[in-house]
């Protein structure tokens, strides 16, 4: 994938995720840098002479101090940030705005059904550039419906319906992509193999598409 | 050793807690052979992206094995090892508060084990649910094969030994420590024991809770986990619940265990104990508070899951907190890098790396593509195998010296820690490079970009496994054939060497080493008095393993194994009344702010918190599916108030009578004692009489059954439960009033009576708080 062609939901993470990393790899580099370093500097030779036991009077109440408020302010700074990519994530643009497909997991496949009754199996179209929101649920035990490519996924549960919503990127080109849909929970011995594709697809080809398709159970398996 | 030579019985009938120590060490390091076992056949099935080495139902079941292995029946269990043959020799006292019922937790945790692994060769074989097993695939609708109910009661066995051993570990260090083991005093380690066994008050109920409510839905037909109003989400919450906490009940004692050893091989005081210890409370505390985080994916509220993210940012402040202090301990040491200390600085390395991981999963956002996945996966590798595994291993070579006398080889201890090490690396790390690749899958043919990284991991493993045999190899060889050891070989300065437990000698260097060399010797030699050996836990646990079996597998067997049970207990009791076996002598010293209190009763009030836990997380539930669902019969329609309140009468009146019986011995009366037990023992079992005699089957009778819907599925689960707390009452009673007649007790010595008192009073007030929620609202 081009990096013009990332789904907005993938751009955030990558970038928050960078940011986290940098900073945790800092305070990891430090804290094993120091440790490492005292344990080989420090090590015990002949005619090093051993610090009296009784050398440590203070309390540390200083460091402990400062470790606190710096490791707070840097993880409440970032959680700030998370919070507000949260925010994008739960609130999903107006259903007018949007394409609505209510997503039904069950062992070991997927459903997709679409607002004028077009039902597919393990293979999911949408229009790029439009918001998508996906209705999931579970007919059986759990499952979770995972976009890795979007960095996103939600569970699929019983009884419940969860929402998740993406846009899928333009192609430079206009040209289709095919994405990986994955369950990631545990699901029975079907587990493994339940994987679907999702097609992004111009407007236009993606309209042509659903209008040709029958709106009586039309369960296209691959196309 | 304590004893010299090798005997079956010594080892079946002991309740020293230096050989309880040792059985529960040799059986966890049998549970991660096997469980490592399963771990190597997993990454050898992954080492290509579609191997046919285990089809699909066995690689589940094998991952679900490892899993409830390693972490429950490897991990703490060996802490719980360690703590059992140290935490008494750190504060200074003979033995635990209870050693027999030490010796029964024990008992119950290798055969809750023996029956774990016995599910593989049930027909339909074991539990393919993951170690979290996630409803509804729980239930008998999607996993109907008997070894998931009977895993799941192996699991609730385990809960009943850990529950057992965090109140006696708990009554020990709060009642049985030497003079001049002041809270200030109390070593790291048994401060990390301590709080780790906090957490397993609180933790272990719920998930008992959780595995009452499976069972009675696999095998009675109650619905909370197949409902929608239960289900998934009722069954994630209770085992979070549980399922947050015991990841610190794993981590902190090898936590503990690095700031001993860390102290011993810099040669320097803890930096900053009283900081350490605080760092270590607020842990504990708010580990109960982030279970959320496992669930960030499951749809719950928004703000539910941004408050739990940002309680699970707060407690890795006072978690790295305790990683700093065990580095800037180094700081101004002199630093002997031995084999434990590699394995300690190991473990803190990969703390880092754990905790850091964890942070990350932490932001709900970088959670939206982690959870699930392989990251995770990483993230509790490197705190799980990382810092625990090294931790313990760590204690194993430190205290090897004082539990053998003798000393392992250093050098292949040195190159065995480099393997491992590196090992571990090429093991784990790949791991952060397959956020994408979901968890427990046994092919990965679509994907094959993560083929380099899956069999870099595996080629890990074949390291890393084999390194960590060797390991224990080493010790048995040096169990065998090691030179005699020094009782303090590396001029540690803690408590369990010098047996020093004032400090006075601390002040000057060096002081009277040799004689502190004698005094471990000549403890280490001291018999134990024959009093103190009994097959009775052991005789316990294989009946409650056979009953267990038989329930799921074959009635008749059930009732074989409750016969075993009963006669041991009658026997436990009829040895109590003869004071057949030497009670531990109570401290000798620091016992604030217990000091007015018996052990019986601390350990009776731990054991109630237990108890309110219990019952709290079945209340939780019943109120949870109750406000979930659209529409619950009138109480009025389906319960007869007369009855209710009638019982309840019965009720109140024999607690009334129990606290007569109290206060007649109190001042000296055996003969109101008699008469108001007899009284408490007949109006409690009239209690039972009416409500399984009378009110379910009328109730039944009207359609009310316990497979027709929620509300008889709470009522009679519930109900159930208190049920048999009357009936564990009523044989305590039945135990007292013998006693009595034999006037055995008397106006100074009656604590099994307040104790009984204590008891029957909670089941009221438990009654008191389900007779409204049923019958009245
Ligand atoms: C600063 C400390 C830590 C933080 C912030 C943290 C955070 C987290 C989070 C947020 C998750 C959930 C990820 C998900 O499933 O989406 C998680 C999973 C997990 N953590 Fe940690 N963690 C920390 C330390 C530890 C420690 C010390 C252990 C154990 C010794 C541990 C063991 C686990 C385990 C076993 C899981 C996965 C359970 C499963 O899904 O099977 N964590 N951690
Ligand atoms: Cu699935
Ligand atoms: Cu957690």
């Amino acid at each position: 994938m081009s990096q013009q062609a990332l789904p907005p939901s993938a751009v955030d993470w990558n970038n928050f995720f960078n940011l986290t990393s940098y900073i945790g790899l800092i305070a990891a580099a430090l804290v094993i840098g120091l440790m490492v370093y005292w344990a080989i500097n420090n090590r015990y030779r002949k005619g090093r002479p051993v610090t009296a036991w009784q050398g440590l009077g203070r309390a540390p109440a200083r460091e402990a101090v400062t470790f606190a408020a710096i490791s707070t302010i840097l993880l409440f700074g970032l959680a700030v940030g998370s919070y507000r990519l949260n925010t994008y994530l739960q609130y999903p643009p107006p259903i007018s705005e949007s394409l609505v497909i209510d997503v039904t997991a069950f062992q070991w496949a997927f459903s997709f059904h679409y607002p004028n009754n077009v039902t597919t199996l393990d293979e999911c179209r949408i229009p790029t550039g439009q918001p998508i929101i996906f209705n999931v649920t579970s007919s059986d035990v759990m499952h979770n419906f995972g976009l890795p490519d979007f960095k996103v996924k939600i569970d699929a549960i019983p009884g419940r319906y969860n929402i998740l919503w993406i846009t899928a990127p333009t192609m430079p080109d206009n040209s289709t992509m095919t994405y990986q849909i994955r369950c990631y929970e545990l699901c029975g011995v079907g587990h493994t193999y339940m994987i679907a594709s999702l097609i992004a697809m111009p407007p236009s080809e993606f309209n042509q598409w659903l209008n040709s398709q029958t709106s009586s159970m039309n369960m296209t398996g691959g196309s | 050793m304590a004893y010299q030579g090798f005997s079956i019985k010594r080892w079946l009938t002991t309740t020293d807690h230096k050989d309880i120590g040792i059985l529960y060490i040799v059986t966890s390091i049998y549970f991660i052979i096997v469980g490592g076992s399963l771990a190597e056949l997993v990454r050898i099935q992954l080492a290509v992206p579609s191997n046919s080495l285990l089809v699909p139902a066995t690689y589940e079941q094998t991952v679900t094995l490892h899993g409830l292995i390693m972490i429950l029946w490897f991990l703490s269990p060996l802490g719980v090892g360690l703590a059992n043959y140290f935490v008494p020799k750190q504060i200074g006292a003979k033995d635990m508060s209870f050693p027999r019922l030490n010796a029964m937790s024990y008992w119950l945790y290798l055969f809750s084990g023996v029956l774990l692994l016995s599910t593989l060769f049930l027909p339909g074989g074991g539990a393919g649910t993951g170690w979290t097993l996630y409803a509804p695939l729980n239930t008998s609708l999607y996993s109907p094969q008997p070894g998931v109910t009977l895993a799941a009661l192996a699991f609730a066995m385990l809960a009943v030994s850990v529950t057992i051993s965090s109140i006696n570990f708990i009554t020990t260090i709060l009642r049985a420590r030497a003079k001049g083991v002041t809270w200030r005093r109390l070593p790291a380690f048994t401060w990390s024991i301590l709080m780790t066994n906090i957490l397993m008050l609180f933790a272990f109920p719920p998930i008992a809770a959780a595995l009452v409510l499976l069972t009675t839905d696999r095998v009675l037909g109650t619905v909370f986990f197949s409902s929608f109003e239960g289900g998934s989400i009722l069954w994630a919450q209770l085992f979070w619940f549980f399922g947050h906490p015991e990841v610190y009940i794993v981590a902190l004692p090898a936590l503990g265990i690095m700031a001993e050893v860390l102290v011993t091989f810099a040669q320097r005081p803890l930096f900053g104990k009283t900081l350490f210890v605080i760092e270590l409370s607020a842990v504990t505390a708010l580990s109960i508070g982030v279970w959320i985080h496992h669930m960030f994916m499951t749809g719950i509220g928004f703000d539910v899951r941004e408050a739990f993210s940002l309680t699970t940012l707060a407690i890795s402040v006072p978690f790295e907190g305790l990683v700093l202090n065990l580095v800037l301990t180094l700081r101004k040491g002199t630093i002997k890098l031995t084999t434990p200390m590699l394995y300690a600085l190991g473990g803190i390395f990969f703390v880092i790396l754990g905790g850091i991981t964890g942070v990350f999963q932490g932001f709900i956002v970088l959670d939206y593509l982690f959870h699930g996945s392989y990251w995770v996966v990483g993230h509790f590798h490197y705190v799980m195998v990382g810092t625990a595994i090294f931790g313990l291993v760590a204690a194993l070579y430190y205290w090897f010296p004082k539990i053998t006398n003798k000393m392992y080889n250093e050098k292949r201890g040195k190159i065995l820690f480099f393997i491992s090490f590196i090992g571990f690396n090429i093991l784990y790390f790949p791991y952060f490079f397959l956020a994408d690749m979901p968890r427990r899958i046994e092919s990965y043919a679509a994907n094959p970009q993560w083929w380099p990284f899956n069999l870099t991991a595996t080629i890990g493993a074949l390291i890393f496994g084999p390194a960590l045999l060797l390991t224990f190899a080493n010790l048995i060889q040096g169990y065998r054939k090691g030179k005699g050891a020094e009782a303090n070989p590396w001029g540690a300065r803690e408590t369990e060497w010098t047996g020093n437990f004032t400090g006075a000698a601390q002040a000057e260097e060096g002081v009277a080493a040799d004689s502190q060399k004698e005094v471990s010797r000549m403890e280490e030699n001291s018999p134990v008095e024959k009093s103190r050996f009994t097959y009775l836990p052991v005789t316990i646990s294989v009946g409650a393993a056979v009953f267990l079996t038989g329930f799921v597998l074959f009635w008749p067997v059930a009732v074989m194994g409750l016969g075993v049970i009963l006669a041991a207990i009658i026997q436990w009791f009829k040895d109590d009344v003869r004071d057949k076996y030497a009670v531990v002598k109570e401290a000798i010293g620091e016992n604030w702010p217990f000091n007015s209190v018996s052990k019986e009763k601390v350990g009776v009030w731990i054991f109630l918190v237990s108890e309110v836990v219990l019952f709290g997380s079945l209340l939780t539930a019943y109120i949870y599916v109750r406000l979930r669902s659209p529409v619950w019969p009138a109480a009025a329609q389906v319960h007869n108030i007369t009855i209710g309140t009638t019982n309840t009468l019965i009720l109140l009146t024999s607690s009334l009578a129990m606290i007569l019986a109290l206060q007649a011995i109190r001042s000296g009366s055996l003969r109101g004692l008699k008469s108001g037990l007899i009284g408490a023992f007949t109006l409690g079992t009239a209690f039972l009489a009416v409500k399984l005699g009378v009110e379910w089957p009328l109730e039944i009778a009207n359609g009310f059954v316990i497979s027709g819907g929620l509300a008889p599925s709470s009522y009679f689960t519930l109900m159930g439960v208190h049920a048999l707390h009357v009936g564990v009452g009523l044989a305590g009673m039945t135990y007292l009033i013998a006693k009595a007649f034999s006037g055995r007790f008397t106006a100074q010595s009656h604590t099994s009576v307040e104790l009984l008192g204590l008891y029957w009073a909670f089941v009221d007030i438990v009654w008191l708080i389900l007779f409204p929620l049923f019958y009245l609202v």
